[in-house]
Order: structure tokens, then C-alpha cells, then sequence
């Protein structure tokens, strides 16, 4: 797979995540750690790793606060959410999605 | 910028520096480039040491001026800051899940804003080997008893992140009664 497909991907996948109640939006970090770089652009908060012909994602968000706001189950909704839209995109190819939880934003905050 | 861009960046002006070096103290005559290890550096710098007035004025110029700002490159990035530590919530076949320390930072202070009389919550996270250490400052409502308050925002911070993450290795609160200072004070005369 290469960059464009990589960073095509990586815009489907965190549409997939954002889509998910409770997600703000996507953080790639102070540095842009969790960021992917393509030709014609990039993709702030999805990063896509190649291993041995698998792929890695990892994608950073930004969570909705609310007193009764479980992280483990979010982030497992988030997981499901980015794994069914690769398994659509391109079939058993992602092994694994690691998610991070970059902020949490109040309702006040969220636009 | 990811971690590959930034070993490339150093990479790349490690030999900006290098090459600027070399330049600036064989046109400057330090060096002489028949002194040099390599041949083919040697064909390569040769020309400079034969420069005169206002060529090897101009050399020094380009040289030095790459130079200082290949260092001002290097120090900008070796200086960044470090990475966001993360705290692990699950791992398991399906990947890692974990929570930044500015997000737990906020979710801490959340927790504690939530109890009632509390104005204003402000908390510092560092992890030990027994595990988290979380030190919260709050500031709450004078007409409200501190102490107690102290007890119920410890409570429901040991709470919440016992839920979220598992494990908490203590959780210390100070509570003040003044609201927190939002700007530098000013000395006045």
C-alpha cells in the first residue's frame, strides 16, 4: 500500500471514528505524532503503519466529558467502529487499532 | 511531524553542519584540504581554498550563515518537547487503548469540579512504581467546610480513575479557600 492509499484510508477511518457518539474530533498532537503524511495532503489524529503487508492504525480523539463517560468502552466502540470500516475498505488487512485519548472536552466547549 | 520526519530532519542538518564546517574552515584557510582523509573531499573543497577578497568573503558569508541556522534547526528539534505520556487503559488482541496525561489531567479536574463547593480544581499526574500519583489543588467556596470537601473530591477522583484505569497509588487534594490566581501579580510602587 502505498502513501495515497495510505492517507486515503486514513481519511475513511477517522470519519469512521468521529461518526462514533461521544468523539469530538480527531488530535494529532503536539507534534503531529499521530498524524498521516500523503502526497496532496494529510490526515491530523489517524496514523497507518505498515507491517509485514499488515497494517497498524492508531487513532487519537478527542472525548466528549460527561460524569458518567466510560473511556474503555468509548474507545472500544472507537475500535469497532475504525476496524468495520477497514474490514469494508480492504479486507483482513488491519491488525490491530490502537486508540488514544488525546483530550476531553466539556459540552460547553464543543461547538 | 512523526518521529521518521524528525530523525531525518536532525539527519539532514547533522551534515548541513558538517559540510558548512568544512567549508567555512578551509576557505578561512584552517584546514588545508590536502590534509583532508578523503580524495574526492579534498577535489571538492579545493576550489574554496583558492578563493580571494570578495568570493571568499562571500563563502564565509553563505558558509557561516548555513551553518548557525542548520544548529538553530537541530536545537529547535532535540529541544521540543517531550511526548504526551500515556496511561493504559486495556490492551488486548485488538490493540492498545491508553489516555494522554493533559486528557486524564482534565478529566481529574472535572471529577473534582463536580463535587459540590468546589470552585475551581487544578491537579498534577506522575506515576511511581506502586502506580499513578495524582496531587490536586482546589479552590472552594468559602462558606464551605474545606475539610470535608478535601474528603469528597479525594473520594470521587480515586473513583472515577479506579474505574477508568484500574489502579490509582494515592490521590492528595489541598484545598484553598482564595480562587486561583489567573494573572501575574503586579508590582505596584
Amino acid at each position: 500500500m502505498d502513501s495515497t492509499d495510505r492517507l486515503k484510508l486514513a481519511r475513511f477511518l477517522g470519519d469512521a471514528a468521529t461518526a462514533v457518539p461521544g468523539v469530538v474530533g480527531l488530535r494529532g498532537g503536539r507534534s503531529g505524532e499521530v498524524t498521516e503524511y500523503g502526497p496532496g495532503g494529510r490526515v491530523s489524529g489517524v496514523a497507518v503503519a505498515t507491517a509485514a503487508e499488515r497494517l497498524q492504525v492508531t487513532v487519537s480523539i478527542a472525548a466528549r466529558y460527561s460524569p458518567d463517560l466510560d473511556l474503555a468502552r468509548l474507545a472500544d466502540r472507537v475500535r469497532r467502529a475504525v476496524q468495520h470500516e477497514a474490514d469494508e475498505r480492504i479486507p483482513d488487512t488491519v491488525d490491530r487499532v490502537d486508540v488514544v485519548v488525546a483530550d476531553l472536552v466539556t459540552q460547553e466547549a464543543t461547538p | 511531524m512523526n518521529i521518521l520526519n524528525r530523525v531525518l530532519v536532525i539527519l539532514f542538518t547533522l551534515l548541513v553542519i558538517a559540510t558548512s564546517a568544512l567549508v567555512l574552515a578551509v576557505t578561512v584557510g584552517l584546514v588545508a584540504p590536502q590534509g583532508l582523509p578523503l580524495p574526492l573531499l579534498a577535489d571538492v573543497l579545493e576550489p574554496f581554498a583558492e578563493l580571494q577578497s570578495q568570493s571568499q568573503i562571500v563563502a564565509i558569508a553563505v558558509a557561516a550563515g548555513l551553518l548557525v541556522l542548520a544548529l538553530v534547526v537541530l536545537i529547535a528539534e532535540l529541544m521540543l518537547p517531550a511526548r504526551n505520556k500515556k496511561f493504559t487503559i486495556k490492551k488486548d488482541d485488538l490493540g492498545r487503548v491508553t489516555v494522554s496525561e493533559n486528557g486524564l489531567r482534565r478529566l481529574v479536574d472535572r471529577e473534582a469540579a463536580l463535587v459540590p463547593g468546589v470552585m475551581e480544581a487544578r491537579s498534577e499526574l506522575s506515576e511511581s512504581k506502586q502506580g499513578l500519583r495524582v496531587k490536586s489543588r482546589v479552590s472552594v467556596d468559602p462558606g464551605s467546610d474545606a475539610a470535608q470537601l478535601t474528603d469528597q473530591v479525594r473520594d470521587r477522583i480515586k473513583g472515577a480513575l479506579e474505574r477508568h484505569l484500574g489502579q490509582v497509588a494515592e490521590v492528595a487534594v489541598e484545598a484553598q479557600i482564595e480562587p486561583f490566581d489567573r494573572k501575574k501579580r503586579r508590582r505596584v510602587r
